[in-house]
């Protein structure tokens, strides 16, 4: 195809033909394009349904691998907007049982600085991208989607209790029995050992 | 062509039918429920009536969603399809939720002219289809002019959608008003030369049932087809009245008077609910009507291929048969309308006037001329 600019002048019997000649020729290369168009498959993705497949460095939602988590707050500090906010107990037995680990998707710019510090690789950029919610306070997400502790949490953490109640009765009883033993060679020494028990 | 000049033409054929001086074949000519004095005259008038708002509104209903699955295709999208198979039934529901919306009349506008405007611009193209032969007995008055009144009929259109620009009140709308006007004095020409063209080379037959009645036979019932049998001259004639019927139905590349990227949306810009569904009804109903017309004056009527013409114009099969091969050229014809719209940008104001002035009215002239000596 040769574009030339639109000559000026006048319009004479051979400008008038050609020009006949290509309006028909262009309409029919414009028209046999668009219905090549017509007849390929079109390549619609049907959102809700289908999804368009991401980069797979595509940083989306956040996704948090919970029980690798050791709640070492360090990707709350490496977020340079604080939009993480981590609140947990760490409980005997080395649990920790979680209140929150909440994301702030109003401030998050999913720069990735969070998951590059976290010591045990358990925070990544996942897939997800819809962030359609009805109201801005449900763009606060709990990463760990934590509703309270599970069984297996409790039993550990009771056997740990119990366990620690049992050295520490043990360690009284072992205690007492040196105070015990210390009270006959020396009285005055039995006092202080109490209030350290207590402790 | 003056809505007088309609209305007086209108009611002489319609007299030169029952005369009996001219071989009518209404579709109801048997029951002769037009010749009928009081009730039967008035329950045949219904019933014809009905029958044209019923095909005028089923049609663009079609049309539209043949436009968008179409134009998605095309841009390799895949169109409406969430309401009713294939979405047919999309256009349907923006039909209800047009007819639910407020009808909105503007302060200033001049209210009489503003509310009766889109059914001014409906009544041409229904006026039009009342004159339309599907086949040979498939048509409701067959008027020995029908060409002609189809012409005047469909120059109403343009009355309404002047009207409505200047009612409106609204810079858009009387810019899109003036464009059509402007549009419609340079596309006429053209368009009544080609017509022109095909009553002459029908023997000088004003009827489309005459005229689609003198396309049979031929080489394998094909040969007698106007664009076959004067290939040299009414092809070209064809595509002309073609480029003028787009034109004429304000589609794309004429899309001028509603220029959506540059009057907001012309003409209808102030309309709102039923009544802007009116203007986008008109739209596609008088997109059929000119592709009819087309298919009835260059493209052999109801005849089809290999089947002989005596077969088409008698009996139940043939009957059936002509009014489907009249629907699919006309819808082929439509399509390509839509085709078009999805191809060629919107020209200018200016290139119209070229166009239709000094391109097409000399080539229709040059194929009036060639025709007349191909056929003598």
């Amino acid at each position: 195809m040769n574009f030339t600019s639109t000559p000026t002048g006048p319009l004479g019997l051979s400008r008038w033909l050609r020009n006949i000649v290509d309006t028909v020729r262009t309409t029919v290369i414009g028209m046999s394009i668009t219905i090549k168009y017509f007849f390929t498959k079109p390549v619609t993705y049907e959102y809700p349904e289908q999804r368009m497949p991401v980069a797979p460095r595509y940083r989306g939602l956040h996704y948090l691998e919970q029980d690798i988590c050791i709640a070492c707050r360090v990707c709350e500090k490496a977020c340079p907007i604080d939009c993480i906010e981590i609140r947990f107990e760490r409980h005997p037995g080395n649990v920790n049982e979680w209140f929150e680990f909440s994301l702030d998707y109003n401030k998050c710019m999913h720069c990735e600085l969070c998951c590059y510090p976290c010591p045990v690789d358990c925070i990544h950029m996942g897939r997800e991208y819809s962030l359609v919610k009805y109201d801005r306070s449900e763009l606060i997400v709990d990463l760990m989607a934590w509703d309270g502790m599970r069984d297996k949490d409790h039993v550990t953490i009771q056997a740990a209790i119990d366990k620690k109640k049992k050295k520490a009765e043990e360690a009284a009883a072992k205690k007492a029995a040196q105070a015990a033993k210390a009270a006959a060679d020396e009285p005055s020494a039995e006092d202080e050992n109490e209030g350290e028990d207590e402790e | 062509m003056s809505v007088t000049s309609v209305c007086l033409e209108l009611g002489a054929s319609l007299g030169h039918v029952q005369d009996g001086s001219y071989d009518s074949r209404g579709l109801f000519k048997d029951w002769d429920w037009f010749g009928r004095e009081g009730l039967w005259g008035f329950v045949g008038m219904a019933l014809s009536l009905a029958i044209i708002v019923g095909v005028c509104s089923v049609v663009p209903i079609l049309f539209v969603w043949v436009e968008r699955r179409g134009s998605g295709r095309i841009h390799q999208r895949k169109g409406p399809n969430r309401v009713g198979p294939f979405g047919l039934l999309q256009t349907l529901a923006d039909g209800i939720k047009l007819m639910f919306k407020e009808d909105i009349i503007p302060a200033n506008a001049s209210r009489f002219l503003f509310m009766i405007a889109p059914g001014l611009v409906l009544a041409g193209v229904f006026a039009a289809f009342a004159l339309l032969p599907l086949s040979s007995t498939g048509v409701i008055v067959d008027a020995p002019l029908g060409i002609y009144i189809i012409a005047a009929v469909l120059s109403l259109e343009v009355i309404g959608v002047i009207m409505a620009g200047w009612a409106s009140n609204n810079k858009w709308a009387i810019l899109g008003a003036m464009r059509e006007a402007a549009q419609m004095i340079s596309y006429e020409v053209p368009m009544g030369l080609c017509i022109l063209l095909a009553i002459i080379c029908h023997d000088g037959e004003l009827s489309l049932r005459a005229m689609s009645e003198n396309q049979a036979g031929g080489f394998l019932n094909v040969g007698n087809w106007l664009i076959f049998s004067n290939p040299l001259f009414a092809f070209p004639a064809f595509v002309i009245f073609f480029i003028a019927c787009l034109a004429n139905t304000k589609r794309a590349p004429f899309d001028l008077p509603e220029a959506e990227s540059e009057l907001v949306s012309g003409f209808h810009t102030e309309y709102s609910g039923i009544r802007f569904s009116f203007f986008f009804l008109e739209e596609y109903a008088s997109m059929f009507l000119v592709s009819a017309v087309t298919v009835m004056m260059f493209l052999g009527g109801w005849n089809i291929p290999f089947v002989p013409g005596e077969m088409l114009t008698g009996g139940f099969v043939g009957e059936v048969l002509a009014i489907g091969s009249t629907l699919v050229k006309t819808f082929f014809l439509v399509w390509v309308m839509i085709w078009v719209r999805w191809t060629l940008p919107r020209i200018r104001v200016d290139q119209v006037m070229t166009l239709c002035y000094k391109y097409l009215t000399p080539l229709a002239f040059l194929c009036l001329l060639g025709s007349c000596f191909w056929e003598a």
